[in-house]
């Protein structure tokens, strides 16, 4: 089954999405801030990433940029959320290689999953 | 003995004329062209400006010309020029005799600037008929200068404290949605089975709450919105819209709505596609919230009726109608319906969940598009919203 790595700094929040992926059969790796995060994709190697877009320290901006640095092709498939939709923010995430961009307040357990699948389907 | 009488007559009227423009407390001046020589200063100018008639008489006008402000000056004497220019070429009787006024700063004979108000008028020609004599009234506006200056002031610092508001409030609604949308992660876990079967009671209880915190996130999503709208943040993006099929696309996304009060829409639209530019998101947005005002505000059973065509009129443009057969909106709630945060009362209001500021919205909407919202209504007797959009947008 895919490996997913949530990054989001809201540990609340960062919980249930492990509870919710882990039901849905996903292997779970989590991070709680971008920092973390980049080592944490170094030693697990996830097939998709949940990403928060804004983090105190290194945003999720900055894990992408770092991530493109790093790494010519990336092969892992990437979701951004946030609660604010910030256009500009969400452009730049699509241009650093974000699949796919969802408004966290917006997205049930179920359709957080139906994301998921959908996301890891598709062609990078 | 006529002659005298008459000479003392003149004399007489003189002096009350010469007594009337000394006393009077605006600058009476007036210069030659020709010679840039005053005929005539009257003693106001001590008053207002601290020199003496003579001092003016006797340097002329380059010398006062040479008080402006230097910010002033440029525009001043173009001003003239082109006023003089007009003066002497123009055919109508208006063209040939205008009053033009001015506002600039001169310099006070202690130092300071004063700001004054002048009327310049033809005052002679010569033979030729070109203006040779020019006679400016001027009245000290200081006051009034500082006073608009402080005005404009406190509009500034209100403009920015306002702007603050919304901006704080876009923080702090921002903010909200994060344990918002933790409760609705929790909820959803319990609702949608990924924890362990729920007793009827236990299921009922958790959907309220996960409705309930449902509707904190619709208030959130409104008040980001008219934040947007306010803090002029909103950009509207023009696109080709097929306004029938938009209206149609509004009417099927809140069917479930329709349905669960067994309410029938009927829309008649005049043509197969009206093709409009507009923000369609937003102009879908004003559609689904009127519909839905028309819904929540009528009875079971009732029917909504939607129309939209080109108007014929000189105006043109397009009409949106939706009308509704519900229980109206009474004269004294008319003031407050498009205002921020109002919900009117009436008897189906305690079952409608909204924020208030939808109206407020569409209306904001509609507007930035260049149109206008109409409502006809009165208690009892339902409600007719009409959205028109201007005959700019209809153009290719």
């Amino acid at each position: 089954m895919a490996k997913v790595l949530i990054i989001e700094d809201e540990k609340h929040l960062n919980d249930a999405y492990q509870i919710v992926l882990k039901k849905a059969g996903y292997t779970i790796v989590a991070a709680y801030d971008g920092k973390e995060a980049l080592d944490v994709y170094e030693k697990d190697r996830p097939d998709l990433i949940l990403l928060d877009l804004r983090m105190p320290n290194v945003s999720g901006l900055t894990f992408l940029k770092t991530l493109n640095s790093r790494h010519k092709k990336l092969k892992a498939k990437i979701v951004v959320f946030s609660n604010y939709d910030d256009q500009k923010e969400i452009d730049e995430a699509f241009k650093l290689g974000a699949d796919r961009y969802i408004l966290k307040a917006w997205s049930s357990p179920t359709e957080l999953i139906k994301i998921v699948k959908e996301t890891l389907k598709t062609k990078k | 003995m006529e002659k005298s009488l008459e000479a003392s007559e003149l004399i007489k009227k003189r002096t009350l004329i010469g007594d009337i423009a000394d006393v009077v407390p605006a600058m009476i001046a007036i210069y030659d062209i020709p010679s840039g020589k005053y005929l005539y200063v009257n003693k106001a100018v001590n008053k207002i400006l601290g020199y003496r008639p003579s001092d003016f008489t006797d340097k002329g006008v380059a010398y006062v010309s040479s008080l402006l402000h230097p910010d002033d000056v440029q525009q001043i004497l173009a001003k003239n020029q082109e006023a003089l220019d007009k003066a002497n070429t123009a055919v109508s009787q208006v063209g040939r005799n205008p009053v033009v006024n001015f506002e600039y700063r001169i310099k006070h004979k202690r130092g300071t600037w004063v700001w004054l108000h002048t009327d310049g008028i033809v005052y002679k020609r010569d033979k030729e008929g070109k203006v040779s004599h020019v006679l400016n009234v001027s009245i000290d506006i200081t006051q009034r200068k500082e006073a608009e200056d402080r005005l404009r002031d406190v509009m500034d610092e209100l403009l920015a404290f306002s702007d603050s508001k919304d901006e704080f409030v876009a923080i702090a609604s921002h903010q909200l949605r994060t344990p918002a949308t933790a409760v609705k992660q929790y909820l959803g876990l319990l609702l949608e089975g990924y924890v362990e079967p729920l007793t009827n009671d236990q299921e009922n209880f958790l959907r309220l709450a996960y409705e309930n915190n449902e509707r904190q996130l619709h208030i959130v999503d409104d008040l980001l919105k008219v934040t947007q709208l306010d803090l002029d943040k909103m950009k509207l993006n023009y696109k080709k819209t097929d306004l029938v099929g938009l209206i149609g696309e509004s009417i099927e996304s809140l069917g479930n709505v329709f349905k669960k009060k067994r309410q029938v829409v009927e829309f008649k639209p005049s043509s197969k596609q009206i093709i409009v530019r507009v923000d369609p998101i937003q102009i879908k947005a004003v559609v689904e919230n009127i519909l839905e005002n028309a819904s929540n505000y009528s009875h079971l059973g009732k029917k909504i009726y939607v129309k939209v065509k080109k108007v014929r009129n000189e105006e043109g443009g397009i009409c949106v109608s939706i009308k509704d057969e519900g229980v109206g909106i009474s004269d004294k709630d008319f003031p407050r319906l498009f205002k921020k945060f109002s919900r009117i009362r009436n008897e189906l209001s305690d079952s409608v969940s909204g924020s208030g500021l939808g109206l407020y919205f569409c209306l904001k909407i509609i507007e930035l598009h260049g149109g206008y919202l109409r409502v006809r209504s009165a208690a009892g007797e339902g409600s007719e919203f009409s959205i028109n959009l201007p005959k700019k947008l209809t153009a290719k």
